[in-house]
């Protein structure tokens, strides 16, 4: 199958590797970047879209407090477990796309009160995060945790239930922006628009799965993980049309007819685009994404591969224009700081950040971007900036305001700092000098350290990407 | 719901193209923060740049000024009216709010919801001056019914607008923006303010939470952000011996040409979050709301008493948005929710009023309670019974100056009455609420707020 990319910056900088691995994963440490940096950019491309097997997770197991996690059982662990993942995988692009599907269908535990259908379904997600999309559509419809979280499991024929039917169309696959029409340069048009007789098709054809509620709470392992079954009894067998295809359709066919919705195609491609790169894809991009993404029979891969060939993934390199969302945040952020999970602050952390993994505010996912950011989570960003650097500074004795900012950064695994915070900040190490000198003392040493490393990385460079 | 052959919508989507482009003009902060003579207000108009600032469209201004123009506001105790907007995020159902008891409706109530109904007998009368035997309160409303036994609610019964689209982030976004545009740059609450707002002082118009209510978008005026003014100072371990140093530095950092618009919202995040802290503390001594009132110890709670005292401290605050998110979306065992939801939302009103009028502030504010949509007038069996997403919400102004009484039409829940998904018919569209509240109460010209405000005749809400 011939697929049609971009072609790669042909003498990328170590710049160019750092923004691969800060926006296809959650930063590179020092290491990983020089491993890429000799790979050379296509190979490092296709290490992150060919996932490891086998070795996935290097370093220490999480623990809190000294035991190991327990994600189905305390308060903020599932969390934690996630976290642990992101630090820890060698397949940073698929830990990275997992949670970008989490926001696409975004599902929350507030709704579902299952957590082991929330890992579960997080488990089917990083299965498919650079796999086939219309086989994970196809589970997800079915999946325990969304036929709680939307009512699939509530759903029959003699009252379809039409949240999931609606939502499958207006979020997760098809999209109703009519702004969307011009973004993808036309490919996705408003006179193709569902309408609310497809959802109330759509919702009649998904009916017939059912939840045991029984086996949910004291059936064996296999049965509490996945309680959901069929009851062709409670399935609707009758006629329905759905994009003005009739047929005796069930929820397969709903996939079916979903994905091979001509909006589909443009709709998830520019949903994607826009995890990674900050402006809208251009005409040939989009051409590229879509006809990779059909010609493959909707596999992601070569869909993500346009994406991180693009050059306007590569632009900026000094002038990152993209919100570290906070659990990117937070992930990258113990990587930096070269720490594992230890304990269970991020939890309550994320929260006044405002993003939580598995409880999104509703099923349309979280605000991306520059929404993340008010004074409120500013300085919740700086809170947990606390945190991450609590015990980590020893005292580097006697420095100079320019080799105290340099040692801060390295030891941060060079973050980005634009030219005038490496000054500002140089500045303040000089000030520091001569406001508590005339000789610092070991305290003062290390107050700087953590005022200069705070500053990098809660400091308005430090949220962006 | 197909759109494409209406042009309400077909204008509405060149105007928000049209801002989009807008959007990515680049902000030179150095600028936007006084510092240079070569950009003046207008040009800043003119590019558009809304930004989505935490003191939002506010960074053209130097940070001293905005808080000596808010402490000069403290000094003088305001004389000018407030709206307090309440959002009850998910679409509640205005149907088991306010329930029909009477006659052929109540016939259809009953039949149709054979799993949520809620019997007459058990729910709460309307009584007081305007005391109405045709409706009664979810019995678990009981703050609503001491409200409106007070004559204190105004009731919308069926209040959407046409072709309604059954859609949470659209219906969301066509209220907050006061127009039917799913993406706006503005939102109705931020257009007042930028024509009837000051220039600087972010106070006068406040999400009370964490993030910025859509309703509050401005252009050019500033509005802010703000959940609490305790734990909002910049401390971090190990740092004693020069926290000061620290902190200007930190406010430094955000001082710069920002090069696009994710660095202005960083730059503008970290600057305004150092200048909070700093000011807001030393602008105004807190102040304990008044005891005994009923306020609860949920969030709703907190941003509610917050609000309270933050009204009572004199910051020029005429707007604030507030919403209850903890979800209205009952697709399944409603009953047993809603009931919960509407027993705290309904006390904490209130309490609110109660605390606004120890405080002296019943003359000045009005509360605008309302949600994207209404529901299905047929339930669904889900847990025990739900609704799917409807048409017609339920919408309530309150305070001391709402006209008690239900303030508009209700289409009738029999078979012939709805629409033809099952839903009920819009007979008020939500912008005649915003255009009788922003003439009679605000007293400003709706026009400038509201697109076509003229068509929107106002309803009758307000003494």
């Amino acid at each position: 199958m011939a697929y049609s990319y971009p072609a790669l910056p042909s003498k990328p900088t170590r710049a160019h590797f750092q923004r691969l691995l800060w926006r296809a994963g959650f930063a590179g440490s020092h290491d990983q970047i020089t491993h890429y940096v000799k790979l050379g950019l296509p190979r490092a491309v296709t290490e992150l879209l060919t996932p490891f097997r086998k070795n996935v997770l290097v370093g220490p197991v999480p623990t809190d407090g000294g035991n190991r996690l327990q994600p189905l059982d305390l308060w903020g662990h599932d969390c934690l477990w996630w976290l642990d993942r992101m630090v820890r995988s060698r397949n940073q692009l698929v830990e990275r796309m997992t949670l970008n599907l989490h926001d696409l269908f975004a599902t929350s535990n507030a709704g579902v009160g299952n957590t082991r259908h929330m890992l579960r379904q997080n488990r089917l997600l990083r299965g498919h995060a650079v796999g086939n999309f219309r086989d994970l559509l196809e589970r997800i419809t079915i999946d325990p945790a969304m036929l709680l979280w939307l009512n699939g499991a509530d759903s029959n024929k003699w009252e379809p239930n039409e949240n999931y039917g609606r939502e499958v169309m207006e979020l997760f696959c098809l999209g109703n922006d009519p702004n969307l029409e011009s973004l993808t340069h036309g490919l996705w048009t408003n006179a193709n628009m569902y309408t609310q007789d497809d959802i109330h098709e759509a919702a009649r054809a998904l009916t017939g799965w059912r939840y045991d509620w029984d086996k949910a709470a004291t059936g064996t392992v296999k049965q509490r993980e996945n309680p959901t079954f069929w009851d062709a009894g409670y399935h609707d067998t009758g006629s329905k049309t759905i994009y003005g295809h009739t047929g005796n359709w069930d929820w397969r066919d709903v996939c079916r007819l979903v994905v091979n919705h001509p909006n589909h195609a443009p709709y998830l491609a520019y949903s994607l685009w826009s995890y990674f790169i900050a402006a809208p894809p251009t005409a040939p991009a989009m051409r590229e994404m879509v006809n990779n993404y059909r010609k493959s029979g909707f596999e992601l891969a070569p869909l993500l591969k346009v994406i991180l060939h693009h050059p306007a993934f590569y632009l900026n390199l000094d002038e990152p224009d993209m919100v570290k969302p906070p659990i990117v945040f937070v992930a990258a952020g113990l990587r930096g700081t070269r720490r594992f999970i230890t304990n269970n602050n991020w939890s309550w952390l994320l929260d006044n950040m405002g993003q939580v993994p598995f409880y999104p505010p509703n099923v349309s996912g979280w605000k991306q971007g520059p929404a993340f950011l008010n004074t409120n989570t500013a300085h919740a960003y700086w809170q947990t900036t606390g945190y991450l650097l609590y015990q980590t500074i020893r005292d580097p004795g006697s420095q100079t305001p320019q080799a105290a900012v340099s040692a801060a950064i390295s030891a941060l695994s060079h973050p980005w700092a634009s030219s005038d915070t490496r000054a500002k900040l140089e500045t303040y190490a000089g000030d520091y000098a001569t406001r508590n000198g005339p000789t610092l003392d070991s305290h003062d040493h290390v107050e700087r350290q953590t005022v200069i490393r705070a500053m990098l990385m809660a400091g308005p460079d430090g949220l962006l990407h | 719901m197909n759109h494409c052959g209406c042009n309400d919508w077909q204008s509405t989507h060149r105007r928000s193209m049209l801002r989009r482009q807008g959007q990515v003009v680049p902000i030179p902060r150095a600028v936007l923060a006084g510092e240079s003579a070569g950009m003046c207000r207008r040009d800043f108009l003119r590019n558009g740049a809304v930004a989505f600032l935490t003191v939002y469209g506010a960074s053209m201004l130097d940070w001293g000024h905005i808080w000596e123009a808010a402490s000069a506001q403290a000094a003088t105790p305001g004389t000018d009216p407030i709206i307090v907007s309440v959002f009850l995020d998910g679409g509640n159902d205005g149907l088991n709010t306010l329930i029909p008891i009477t006659g052929s409706d109540h016939a259809a109530y009953a039949s149709k919801r054979p799993h949520i109904g809620l019997a007459p007998a058990t729910c709460l009368p309307l009584g007081g001056a305007a005391a109405n035997p045709d409706w009664a309160w979810n019995p678990a409303a009981t703050g609503f019914q001491h409200l409106y036994d007070a004559g204190k609610i105004a009731v919308i019964p069926s209040v959407d607008y046409m072709p309604p689209d059954l859609s949470h982030f659209h219906s969301r976004a066509f209220w907050q923006a006061g127009e039917l545009d799913p993406d706006p740059a503005t939102g109705w609450l931020g257009r007042w303010v930028d024509q009837n707002g000051a220039a600087d002082n972010p106070l006068q118009a406040v999400s009370a939470g964490w993030s910025l209510d859509g309703s509050l978008k401005s252009a050019t005026n500033p509005v802010a952000v703000l959940s609490s003014v305790e734990d909002a100072q910049f401390t971090m371990n190990n740092v004693w011996s020069d926290p000061q140093l620290m902190v200007d530095t930190l406010a430094g950092l955000s001082v710069r040409s920002a090069a696009n618009e994710a660095m202005a919202a960083a730059d503008d995040a970290v600057g305004g979050a150092v200048n909070v802290a700093s000011r807001l503390s030393a602008l105004t001594q807190p102040t304990l709301p008044p005891t005994g009132l009923g306020y609860g110890t949920t969030s709703f709670d907190q941003r509610m008493s917050n609000l309270a005292w933050m009204l009572a401290s004199n910051l020029g605050m005429r707007v604030a948005c507030v919403s209850y998110d903890d979800g209205w979306d009952f697709h399944d065992s409603q009953v047993s929710r809603q009931a919960q939801n509407l027993s705290r939302m309904s006390t904490t009103l209130a309490a609110f009023q109660a605390d606004l009028e120890q405080r002296g502030l019943a003359d000045r504010v009005i509360t605008l309670v309302w949600s994207e949509f209404g529901r299905r007038v047929e339930d669904n069996d889900s847990g025990g019974g739900g609704t799917d997403h409807g048409a017609g919400g339920l919408a309530l102004v309150i305070g001391k100056h709402a006209k008690g009484g239900l303030a508009a039409e209700f289409p009738g829940i029999s078979d012939a009455d709805l629409d033809q998904w099952g839903n009920l018919k819009v007979p008020t569209d939500y912008r005649q609420i915003y255009t009788n509240l922003l003439g009679d109460w605000m007293g400003t010209d709706p026009a400038d707020v509201i697109p076509d405000a003229s068509s929107y005749t106002p309803l009758d809400l307000v003494a």
